[in-house]
């Protein structure tokens, strides 16, 4: 879904710890009322998701095309099918791939912007809402608007410069096409992390930083000693976002490359789409989209430990 | 000349924003400059600014596809979904934050913060199924799948907010005056817990008017029911060589999310930062 979303969400988690823990109130009043008002939420919640997600497993058992009206159990057999193929092990190593740069460079760029950002500068709320516009706009419109521009621009800027790097299409050689999504996703993805860690970073005590200027630490030493155990919180949520966002990447990866060139870009939500619409193998590629499911439920649990470490500004 | 270390870190961080800013802006330039040229005009000078302020890339990608449709469908889908979720979830929520004590609504703010865990790509395959049964891959269909999805972080939200904000006594003193839960909720509860209404229905407006996934899967067979990212998808290879109408068309979908940007830039930043640092 919308990152902008799930950066609200953690952030809001991270704040609102431990709150549901002290149950105070009961109310005793109108209990068919309060039933009432909780009854979309039960219907609605059940019908798309909790349907959607048993019938997913169901379907992952059986052999179905998607089309047919009939189809048989197989038990477990898509799955041995999965793992016995190299194509499933290709595709996660590229799914992790993917991640990995993803969130090295994400983190990265983002906190340094925001380290710059953060001392008194006058234009601030320009910068972060110039940092931040790319996180607005549709990641089918970014996608669309950078493969214009690795399709025409960059070669003209390398004829200008007269680098024959730049003079092939990023997206259609199979060693850097996985770059060039990367450099899409990026560009939209350091919005978020950034105006998190500005609000994270202003949340450090100045006086902090006098009193270690007056000590005669450095800059570098003065990061690593105070800001970052006041921003771990941030830290954490961004990196986990960054992550899981990077494992489920499918828009950017359909509109770029569409899993190619060689399937150098076939990431696991690529397989489970093609295979389930595609080429009409339903029950297999929901197997694959089980796969997925425990991968992401692990990354999460991962996500809740490292929420529930207090840095210090808790 | 010495520099000092100080003024060193100042021009570097001035450095690094000033690369920033022009890495962000640079592929908007390029759309905002090759959407306003001809053709003959770009291949004379790429990076230029336009010689005039010419619309008919504009025109053409109107006239050429059912653009208004698509645009009609992309507000619909809106903003309808925004107004459900706008008086669904606080509802659920307002009864879930009073009761947690009970089983039943503890079990049911479980289930649905469950949905966490669960991403799109494990229900996508089976929903496409779902949805072809009940005759619901259609705009109506999208609408109920972004009310039942935004419930997941919606409530986990309000429930919280609602905790944290509303003190139980004001509602008391209704109940007290003989006034029943609906009331309480409605003149009391509603009116204090509007500034989180308002960044819910900003972020679900622009999640649901940037979405590409759910209508890919739900919508794309009919080309009267696309909505805008739809509509660009499906253009993308009709516009590979005319790259003017193609930018043209990347700026029509760019400029609702820019309004947006500009007059609720509030509820968007200040949201979002107020949830990452503890008060």
């Amino acid at each position: 879904m919308l990152p902008l979303w799930w950066a609200f969400v953690a952030s809001c988690m991270v704040r609102m710890r431990g709150i549901m823990k002290n149950q105070t109130s009961t109310a005793k009043y109108g209990k068919i009322t309060f039933v009432l008002f909780t009854l979309p939420a039960l219907f609605f919640y059940t019908m798309i998701w909790g349907v959607n997600f048993v019938s997913g497993l169901y379907y992952s058992l059986t052999d179905w095309n998607g089309l047919t009206s009939n189809y048989n159990m197989v038990g477990l057999s898509n799955y041995i099918r999965i793992f016995k193929s190299d194509r499933i092990f290709s595709s996660l190593q590229i799914t992790f791939q993917y991640a990995l740069i993803l969130v090295t460079f994400t983190m990265l760029i983002s906190l340094l912007l925001a380290l710059a950002l953060n001392k008194k500068i006058r234009a601030l709320t320009f910068f972060r809402s110039v940092f931040f516009f790319p996180a607005m706009i549709s990641l089918v419109t970014a996608s669309l608007i950078f493969d214009k521009i690795f399709f025409y621009v960059l070669p003209k800027i390398g004829q200008l410069l007269h680098l024959d790097m730049l003079s092939n299409n990023l997206l259609a050689m199979p060693d850097t096409a996985l770059y060039g999504v990367l450099i899409v996703n990026i560009w939209q993805a350091v919005a978020i992390p950034t105006v998190l860690f500005i609000a994270g970073l202003q949340s450090v005590p100045n006086e902090l930083y006098e009193s270690a200027a007056l000590d005669g630490a450095g800059n570098i030493k003065s990061f690593f000693s105070i800001t970052l155990p006041y921003i771990i919180p941030v830290l954490s949520v961004n990196l986990v976002l960054s992550f899981k966002a990077g494992i489920t990447v499918f828009d950017y990866i359909l509109i770029l490359t569409d899993g190619g060139p060689a399937g150098k870009t076939e990431v696991v939500s690529m397989l489970i789409y093609s295979h389930g619409f595609g080429s009409f193998r339903f029950g297999y590629a929901n197997a694959e989209a089980v796969i997925l499911f425990v991968i992401i439920a692990v990354v999460s649990l991962i996500q809740i430990t490292f929420l529930n470490k207090k840095g210090v500004a808790s | 000349m010495i520099i000092r270390p100080k003024a060193a870190t100042l021009l570097l961080r001035l450095a690094f924003l000033i690369i920033g800013l022009v890495l962000v802006l640079f592929p908007f330039y390029i759309t905002v400059v090759t959407a306003f040229k001809t053709p003959q005009e770009s291949t004379q000078n790429f990076f230029a600014l336009p010689s005039s302020f010419n619309l008919d890339n504009f025109r053409t990608v109107i006239q050429r596809a059912n653009y208004w449709r698509f645009v009609f469908n992309s507000t619909v889908i809106s903003v309808v979904s925004v107004c459900f979720i706008a008086v669904l979830i606080p509802m659920a929520s307002y009864a879930i934050a009073r009761n947690f004590n009970k089983r039943y609504y503890k079990t049911l703010y479980y289930f649905i913060i469950m949905g966490i865990f669960i991403p799109f790509q494990v229900i996508m395959l089976p929903l496409s199924i779902s949805m072809r049964r009940s005759g619901l891959n259609n705009i109506t269909g999208v609408i109920l799948f972004y009310i039942g999805v935004s419930f997941m972080k919606g409530v986990f939200l309000f429930t919280n907010y609602i905790r944290t904000t509303v003190p139980i006594e004001l509602e008391e003193s209704v109940y007290i005056d003989g006034g029943s839960v609906a009331r309480a909720y409605f003149s009391i509860v509603y009116p204090l817990i509007m500034p989180m209404v308002a960044t819910i229905v900003v972020l679900d407006f622009l999640w649901i008017w940037n979405d590409f996934m759910v209508p890919l899967i739900l919508l794309n067979r009919n080309p009267s029911n696309w909505t805008l990212p739809l509509f660009q998808y499906n253009f993308k290879t009709q516009y590979t060589f005319e790259y003017n109408l193609a930018f043209a068309s990347y700026i029509m979908s760019i400029l609702p999310v820019l309004l947006v940007y500009i007059f609720a830039q509030k509820y968007i930043v200040s949201g979002l930062t107020s949830g990452a640092v503890k008060s």
